[in-house]
């Protein structure tokens, strides 16, 4: 017996089709899990009908792992070192500039062998639809349950620096710039003449006696 | 670094009551013995700002939703919210603390939590400010949209600290300020999700551990 399964949300309806691989008294008195995945289809409600992505397990399970990361990349806003190797999956995912959205492509071979890419540009409330819709299909028990969320933070190590070397060294570089300004500067201004010193002092003065009255009484 | 009188007051309530599933269930990440790196205060601060902005009244009810979940031995009062959220080194009011794991968890199933109360409203200003960029109209034609803004802007002028360059450029630009304040929006949004607590927590430690 055929199994459909649909995770409809106001965007966007995920429809799993296939059937369960355990003895059908087994699951007599509780849902049935869908076990076999036959067909995968993916609308979206404000695109035509031809933008329906259709597709086996591999689409099913590219698509879980491209839409992760993207939605990963989009909470936490991460620059990778290299980026993202989308080479071997059937769905790709990148941002529209400017636009807050989000273009969706699958990748497949139609029945003559020929690549062909399905193209479908989402609005961030369309792309979060889809992305609960995955959600809602993970934490579904009885649907593919050997699916599940995989989540995991990048390590720092594949970080990007946000800052150029340029802009790191740019306070170094103020330092020893403004140094050497200085430098110049002080090296414009005239050292002072050096008086000799007098090579004899006549007068000798001792704690708690005042020169000038000395050289007063002896003037008068 | 001593126990802060943040760490001395979570002690005096402890909670009996079972905490939240997902206490249990967001992995404790590889991060450094201090705590939570200052990305992750950070973020998690924007995050609470941006809620602030969306709904009057917003600390009373992070606490209460504090309650509800069983998070007040380590969110008591409004003072040691304030005190956890001043970890963000924008502030102007940075003690230069850490956050610690177990804060920066209940900071993030608050967080989620108050914004899946706000899905409706969040959903609609995202779809009203995506409608506006499509025709080049200011996002000031949407009122609700406008109140947000103009509440986030001021919250963060008041409380962020001019001195610092990237928040200069912030006050110097009104405009990059309203796209963060929309790119907090959309953060809120995938927070509201089945699995949204999940994808946010460990999106706090992106590019962050070992």
């Amino acid at each position: 017996m055929t199994i459909r399964r649909e995770y409809r949300l106001p965007n966007c309806s995920l429809i799993l089709e296939g059937w369960s691989d355990e003895p059908s008294y087994a699951s007599a008195n509780d849902r049935p899990t869908l076990s076999v995945l036959v067909n995968v289809e993916c609308h979206f409600s404000s695109q035509n009908e031809s933008s329906v992505l259709k597709g086996d397990r591999d689409f099913l399970e590219s698509l879980v792992r491209v839409v992760n990361s993207y939605a990963q990349w989009i909470l936490s806003e991460l620059e990778l070192d290299q980026p993202q190797d989308w080479v071997e999956e059937s769905v790709r995912i990148e941002p529209i500039p400017e636009t807050n959205r989000h273009r969706l492509q699958y990748i497949y071979q139609d029945k003559s062998h020929l690549q062909q890419t399905q193209q479908v540009d989402l609005t961030t409330v369309e792309l979060f639809d889809l992305v609960e819709a995955i959600d809602q299909l993970l934490n579904d028990g009885s649907t593919l349950p050997e699916l599940s969320l995989s989540l995991k933070p990048h390590s720092r190590k594949v970080r990007r620096r946000t800052e150029s070397v340029t802009q790191q060294a740019a306070p170094a570089l103020a330092g020893v710039a403004s140094l050497a300004v200085a430098a110049i500067g002080f090296s414009l201004i005239e050292p002072p003449a050096i008086e000799p010193e007098p090579e004899s002092r006549e007068e000798e003065t001792f704690p708690g006696e005042d020169p000038r009255r000395e050289n007063n009484e002896s003037s008068q | 670094m001593g126990p802060s009188s943040a760490d001395v007051m979570n002690n005096e309530a402890p909670s009996a009551k079972p905490k939240p599933w997902l206490w249990e269930n967001l992995p404790n990440y590889e991060i450094s013995a201090r705590g939570c790196s200052q990305r992750t205060a950070q973020e998690i601060d924007l995050l609470l700002l941006a809620l602030e902005a969306l709904e009057l009244q917003s600390t009373e009810r992070m606490l209460t939703t504090a309650k509800e979940l069983n998070l007040s031995d380590v969110i008591p009062n409004r003072v040691v919210l304030w005190r956890l959220r001043c970890t963000n080194p924008w502030r102007r009011s940075y003690m230069r603390r850490y956050l610690h794991l177990e804060q920066a968890k209940a900071l993030t199933i608050i967080a989620s939590a108050r914004s899946r109360q706000l899905t409706f409203l969040i959903r609609q200003l995202v779809l009203a400010e995506q409608q506006l960029r499509d025709k080049e109209l200011p996002w000031e034609q949407n009122f609700r949209l406008k109140w947000y803004l103009e509440r986030f802007r001021s919250h963060f002028k008041e409380r962020m600290n001019p001195r610092r360059a990237r928040i200069a450029q912030y006050l110097e630009l009104p405009d990059s300020l309203n796209q963060l304040a929309v790119s907090l929006l959309h953060k809120l949004l995938f927070a509201t999700g089945t699995l949204g607590t999940q994808r946010l927590w460990c999106s706090l430690f992106d590019g962050e551990v070992r």
